[in-house]
């Protein structure tokens, strides 16, 4: 079967969203590969997927953020400076 | 009696080197170091300990636990008690030890300016006590592998078993090393945190999340946002890892959550 076949399917047959598994059954059948389900199963996990992306920008921040935040307000996290402190009439232990 | 206290969020502060600028979330401590920064150094620190520590933890306990599955007998039976004395092994009091004796001179260790100065002691505790639990699923994994007619196949057609392990038991073994590994990075970054806070781990002045809640609890009562940062860098961390983690084992292994 080609796609010019799966062209002539009944009128609304279009209209609806085609599930992935029917598509596949309507064209020729490819074998997933055992990545490629992995891969599938993982992308339904909204959770797991936004998870992924906030770690991939942790390791972004971490990498090139810091450098960049320390260039951009022009001293770095070991810099020392006396006037960031300030004096408390309340004594903290 | 006065004393001194970190400034607070969006104060312009004079460096010593006498340039202006701004500290977005305040200072960290009384020596005015920025805490925007630090929490960003600091995340480079937790990933880069978290993730050494992994590496070398499942590395080890899948070499290990590959090799007591495959082989059995005499092999088996010493990684086997290995595993348990690791385990029974108290955690703190070997950081503690660690850090007393030899973590001073390993900290200095820095492989020519690639690591922060400081983390060697903590990433060797974490990488320590990370290995047994991939350990014992690699040889749980293998017992049953072993078996198998592929494996069998494999040996009929003349494979070493240094093949058969490598070609045909450890792509076998991909999913759960992934698994796992992730969920170990999210314990690994907590340890971390902990260890730090405690100060055994990461020494100042070399960021790092635990320090800096550490810091924090100085100044609860007229700073108490200090700890709020540190603290949900750190949560987000671990959930982000763990969450990743569940995610990943359901995508390799469908029918445990089915």
């Amino acid at each position: 079967m080609s796609i010019a076949d799966r062209e002539q399917l009944p009128a609304g047959a279009g209209a609806v969203a085609v599930p992935d598994v029917e598509a596949d059954a309507l064209g020729e059948v490819k074998a997933r590969g055992y990545w490629e389900q992995v891969w599938r199963l993982f992308k339904r996990d909204k959770a797991a997927m936004a998870s992924g992306v906030f770690i991939i920008l942790l390791v972004l921040v971490a990498t090139v953020g810091a450098p960049i935040a320390a260039n951009m307000l022009g001293h770095g996290p070991n810099e020392l400076s006396a006037t960031a402190c300030a004096t408390s009439s309340r004594s903290v232990r | 009696m006065r004393d001194f206290k970190p400034v607070g969020p969006l104060t312009k502060v004079t460096t010593n080197t006498g340039d202006k600028t701004i500290f977005i979330l305040g200072a960290a401590d009384t020596l005015g170091r920025d805490e925007f920064l630090r929490i960003l150094y600091g995340a480079r620190v937790s990933l880069i300990v978290a993730m050494i520590a992994t590496t070398l933890g499942v590395g080890l306990g899948v070499l290990l636990g590959v090799i007591a599955g495959y082989y059995g007998g005499w092999a088996d039976t010493i990684v086997s008690r290995l595993t348990e004395i690791v385990m029974a092994f108290p955690f703190l009091l070997f950081a503690v030890a660690l850090a007393a004796t030899v973590g001073e001179r390993l900290n200095n260790i820095t492989l020519g300016g690639l690591l922060e100065p400081g983390i060697i002691s903590v990433t060797i505790v974490l990488s320590v006590f990370s290995w047994f639990y991939p350990a014992r699923i690699m040889r749980a994994q293998v017992l049953s592998l072993r078996e198998k007619e592929f494996v069998e196949a494999a040996r009929m057609m003349g494979a070493s078993n240094a093949r058969i392990m490598r070609s045909h038991l450890l792509p076998h073994l991909a999913g759960p090393i992934i698994v796992y590994s992730t969920l170990i990075i999210a314990t690994n970054i907590l340890g971390e945190a902990s260890l730090s806070y405690l100060g055994l781990g990461v020494e100042p002045p070399t960021a790092s999340w635990g320090a800096l809640l550490e810091t924090a609890s100085h100044f609860y009562l007229t700073q108490p946002w200090l700890m709020v940062w540190p603290g949900l860098a750190i949560l987000l961390a671990t959930l982000a890892f763990n969450l990743l983690g569940d995610g990943l084992r359901d995508a390799f292994d469908p029918r445990v959550s089915r």
